[in-house]
């Protein structure tokens, strides 16, 4: 290719040349004592000129305003008017972009009608200088392209085409830092100085074509260039288009380059485009240098020498090697004593009360996750290495999976390293929610494999629910969004399906089950048509609990509850998914007042639970809330207080997580009538609520408890109740929109306030619109009704109405039978039939003419 | 009619500085053309020190039949006393037999040209400091060979023959380097490179 330079390539090698007209200057000076001439281009002093190209000059000046070098790009002032202004446009983009591997563009402007652009003042030689400067090793060339690549990539998440990367513009300084220049500075069309000889050797096709290009251009460009560099030869030299000849150098470099590396830059090198991988992020992470060869791994960690020389891993003399060694100095790679004293320290540093209390339960669960993470590593390893019953093709695979496991580790134990007071608060679930090792053990390979990409999303996708299990479910629903768009562009559907899913999830968990219902309904068919079982269970798993528990609706809920219990067979039902399913099934019965059905779902999800471990709480915490929707009192509390002796263990005393029982237990001592009891916990799972989790319904729900026993305990706070209760329902407004059943139950309790406070229209009026809200989110015959059929009937009966009393007590009572005949014989523990009757007669009685 | 170099070079001596920065006008490029192949650094203290010596120097301008012979004669003797600082270890006598490239083998760092000429200017830096010299007087200042043994203080054959011997050198390292574009690697046009050197060290200096 040729030589000729381009603006700024020329001239940074040479460290601090000044420009000839200033150094005479200077000579001048010195000889005649005159005073050099300050050459000035607006605020600008020009200090020297850097080189010249068909775009314009580069000159060295600097800005005394910011007290800083600066290198000063004139453009050529017969560009015309077009060009002048896409180069301003783009130079002011790139000038947002503030990035360790992107030539810094402080500003662009116009001075005297010519486009200038001040950009940051780097020496150090261009990539293509210091590859020819002396032999270089592949590693050193890898690393000095990915540090440029990675400047590509931040330019083009700002929105800016560099549409002329080569190895003239990137500079490395000393330090061997490398930085890409001249974005968008490509020799424009109407420059027409024939310059751009030197360039088309790096451009991709469709900008040979003179096609529109994008940051898949620039991606083409770069894996030219960084074959060039390493091969010593252009990959395509014989493409006529680029008019490279005969007379092209063919020495090759003598460097061995991995087959690995060109296969990672063979497809960014596709004449199309959309073969290319979708970003530089895609072709960095398969460019990303690999580890090291396990053995030697285990020599160095040997090296070190705790006495461990003879365990026999070490690849050296007669003794066997043992093949399937690895696990555990692979997992020293991720968790280790270093590591292990960042998380303790972030934690520590939180200084939320509970952070003392989740460290060690963090460290031991993780390091029992890790062990289990070996043993499997080492069984799977086996199975190939040396039992030789597993074909290598399936060991590559499961291994794979592994390795996702584990960068999901290192993923979350990034997140914890940063830990924010919410990351505490999640981390000992995040840990549990860690992706199992175990099921890779079973990875069969797929009829149609995925394309490439597929496992950089996944990386990816690891991270995001990072962020989720770490309790920043925002950020991981942006990061989630973003990788599915990633995910359609690249047609990788299995994996678009699951992402809905995901997002389903999330939201969910956010308590959003209005927006929850579409991703989840989506995914639930997106899954199924591809044939991505796995997905398509958990969407009807997660859609079955926001339907029934979050959206409060029987029918449609426990649908779902059957297609989850279809697809659970196709999955060849492992333990954790029947007891994640048989959980979700009771709860959506219990919620409809299905006690006895729920309580058989319940029974087959605690099958198999360690008792007084993880998963047992999941269980006493669905019977606790299922006994109370049934008024089964006495069952409920017995199976909460021992949910919150093993939470207090299992997550300590001050954990959000306690307060949920907490809550849970106030609402039971109201039903039974203890008040002071309800109070004092209600106000503690409050308090514990706040602290953590902010504006979630958890709080509101909690908030709510507390309004209800204020306003009935001994001495009522009326006031303070209501208050309690309006936070509550903005917060459920904002969660779960207007018309949820959520903001139906507060609407209901904020009608009986009004009631106490004597403020009876205003009062019945609430009740009214409640039911009218309930009847259509719930139906006519739902058990929920009986609550405000019965205030409505009593404050009817108070205000000297007995007559239109009787109707709305007669449902109350009719409805709370019901419940208590699918609950089982005589269960009325809060007395509800009883007063409803005591009522219905009295209202019948004062009807009497 | 514009005052001669004599002139202005008096008219400085006696502290009118604008005379001296005419005369530095008119001869700047080529002291620093001079200067441009045979150093790696200090280039332009050599300039200014060149100029600075010919205001000292100025009695000596009358043995000269010209100024350009005068101020290259100052020009070779500062760049002599600066190799021979720079290279104290060598005798005084190896300066006429060493070249730049011996003493000092970094190219300049004013020089910026095309990669093809790098192989000529290469060449002329591997020549024993005198035929360097004279080559470079006779092909890029176009002085003649009488100029040129008053400028190096030589008799005027004893230049000839440095032309000559220059001339079968370059040749002969071109043939072993030939420059890239030149397809004919038997026929060395030296006139033509050198026009082309010319050409690019002038816009390095100027």
């Amino acid at each position: 290719m040729s030589d000729e330079p381009s603006p700024s390539s020329v001239t940074i090698d040479v460290p601090g040349r000044p420009d000839n007209a200033a150094r005479r200057d200077r000579m001048r000076a010195a000889l005649f004592g005159e005073e050099p001439r300050a050459r000035t281009l607006g605020r600008f002093e020009i200090r020297g000129e850097l080189g010249r190209g068909g775009m314009g000059v580069v000159l060295e000046a600097f800005d005394p305003e910011l007290d800083r070098p600066v290198a000063l790009k004139l453009l050529h002032p017969r560009l015309d008017d077009a060009a002048q202004a896409d180069l301003l446009r783009e130079a002011r983009l790139l000038a947002k972009v503030a990035h360790p591997h992107v030539v810094h563009v402080y500003e662009a402007g116009r001075i005297d009608g010519r486009v200038l652009i001040a950009m940051e003042l780097v020496r150090g030689q261009t990539l293509r200088q210091w590859q020819r400067a002396a032999p270089r090793g592949c590693a050193e060339i890898l690393d000095a392209y990915r540090q440029a690549g990675q400047g590509l990539a931040a330019a083009h998440a700002a929105g800016v085409v560099h549409r002329d990367f080569k190895p003239h513009n990137c500079i490395r300084d000393e330090a061997g830092h490398v930085r890409v220049l001249d974005f968008g500075l490509a020799d424009h069309p109407s420059a027409g100085d024939g310059t751009s000889g030197g360039t088309r050797a790096y451009m991709a096709p469709e900008q040979l074509e003179g096609e529109a290009c994008d940051a898949r251009s620039d991606q083409f460009s770069f894996c030219v260039a960084l074959h060039e560099a390493l091969h010593g030869v252009h990959p395509l030299a014989q493409d006529e288009r680029r008019g490279l000849g005969e007379a092209l150098p063919s020495e090759g470099t003598g460097v061995r380059v991995p087959r690995w590396i060109d296969r990672a830059l063979e497809r960014g090198l596709a004449e199309d485009p959309r073969w290319r991988w979708p970003d530089m992020d895609a072709l960095l992470h398969a460019l990303r240098p690999r580890r090291r060869a396990r053995w030697v791994v285990a020599a160095l960690a040997l090296g070190v020498g705790v006495g461990a020389a003879g365990v026999g891993l070490v690849a050296s003399g007669d003794e066997p090697v043992e093949p399937c060694g690895g696990a555990e100095l692979r997992v020293s790679e991720s968790w280790n004593d270093a590591r292990r004293d960042a998380v303790r320290r972030a934690l520590l540093d939180t200084g939320l009360p509970m952070a003392s209390e989740t460290w060690p339960r963090v460290r031991d669960e993780l390091d029992a996750h890790l062990e289990r993470w070996a043993q499997t590593h080492t069984e799977v390893c086996r199975a190939t290495r040396v039992r030789g019953e597993q074909s290598v093709e399936r060991l590559d695979l499961r291994m794979a999976c592994l390795e996702q496991r584990l960068d999901a580790v290192d993923g979350l134990l990034d997140v914890l390293e940063h830990a924010d007071a919410e990351v505490v608060i999640a981390a000992i679930d995040a840990v549990h929610e860690l992706p199992r090792a175990e099921p890779c053990r079973r990875l069969e390979p797929r009829a149609s494999p995925e394309p490439p990409e597929a496992a950089v999303l996944r990386r990816e996708l690891g991270r995001a629910l990072a962020e989720r299990d770490a309790g920043r479910p925002e950020r991981a629903l942006e990061q989630l969004e973003a990788l599915r768009e990633r995910a359609v562009a690249s047609g990788t559907r299995w994996l678009a399906a699951e992402l809905l899913v995901r997002r389903g999830e999330v939201l969910e968990e956010l308590g959003r089950g209005a927006d929850a219902d579409r991703p989840l309904d989506q995914g639930l068919w997106a899954a199924l048509e591809v044939g991505h079982d796995e997905a398509a269970f958990e969407a009807a798993v997660a859609h079955a609990g926001v339907v029934g528990l979050l959206l409060i609706e029987e029918e449609r809920g426990l649908v779902l509850v059957d297609h989850a219990r279809a697809l659970l067979g196709r999955i060849g039902a492992p333990d954790d998914a029947r007891q994640e399913l048989e959980l979700v099934a009771g709860l959506v019965l219990g919620r409809h007042g299905r006690y006895e059905e729920a309580m058989q779902s319940l029974d087959r999800a605690e099958a198999g639970v360690e008792p007084g471990g993880r998963e047992h709480l999941d269980v006493l915490a669905a019977r606790g809330n299922v006994g109370l929707w049934c008024d089964r009192l006495d069952d409920a509390r017995s199976q909460l207080e021992r949910h919150l002796e093993i939470a207090s263990g299992v997550y300590g005393p001050r954990h959000p997580e306690v307060a949920n029982t907490l809550n849970d237990l106030a609402v039971l001592e109201i039903q039974q009538g203890r008040a002071k009891a309800a109070e004092a916990r209600a106000r503690a799972a409050v308090e514990i609520l706040q602290e953590s989790v902010g504006d979630h319904p958890r709080v509101a729900d909690a908030l709510m408890n507390l309004a209800g026993i204020l306003m009935i305990r001994e001495e009522p706070d009326l006031e303070g109740a209501l208050r309690r209760i309006e936070d509550a329902r903005r917060i459920y407004v904002e969660a779960l929109g207007e018309g949820s059943a959520k903001v139906a139950d507060a609407d209901l309790a904020l009608a009986m306030g009004l009631e106490s406070l004597g403020r009876l229209e205003q009062a019945e009026q609430a009740y009214r619109r409640n039911l009218e809200l309930q009847r259509r989110l719930k139906g006519e015959r739902h058990p929920d009704l009986r609550h405000p059929l019965l205030a409505l009937g009593t404050l009817l009966l108070d205000t000297g109405r007995p007559a239109e009393a009787i109707e709305p007590i007669e449902q109350a009572v009719a409805l709370a039978r019901e419940l208590a005949r699918s609950a089982g014989e005589g269960a009325d523990p809060s007395g509800f039939i009883r007063d409803g009757e005591r009522l219905l007669a009295q209202a019948r009685a004062e009807a009497e003419p | 009619m514009s005052p001669s170099d004599a002139e202005l070079l008096g008219a400085w001596a006696e502290g009118d500085t604008r005379a001296g920065s005419r005369l530095f006008n008119r001869y700047f490029l080529p002291v620093s053309r001079f200067f441009a192949n045979k150093v790696a650094e200090d280039h332009d203290d050599l300039v200014q020190e060149t100029f600075a010596a010919c205001v000292r120097g100025r009695e000596r301008l009358r043995d000269k039949s010209s100024f350009r012979a005068y101020l290259f004669a100052v020009a070779s003797n500062v760049l002599r006393m600066y190799l021979r600082r720079l290279c104290s270890r060598e005798p005084l006598e190896a300066l006429d037999e060493l070249s730049v490239h011996d003493l000092a083998p970094s190219p300049s760092t004013v020089l910026r040209g095309r990669e093809q000429e790098h192989a000529l200017l290469d060449a002329l830096r591997r020549l024993p400091l005198p035929l360097q010299v004279v080559m470079e007087l006779y092909y890029w200042e176009d002085m003649r060979t009488h100029e040129i043994a008053e400028a190096v203080e030589l008799p005027t054959g004893t230049v000839r023959s440095h032309l000559r011997r220059g001339r079968d050198q370059l040749e002969r390292s071109l043939r072993r380097h030939p420059p890239a574009d030149d397809g004919s690697a038997e026929v060395v046009d030296l006139e033509r490179w050198a026009a082309a050197l010319r050409e690019t060290i002038t816009r390095s200096c100027a």
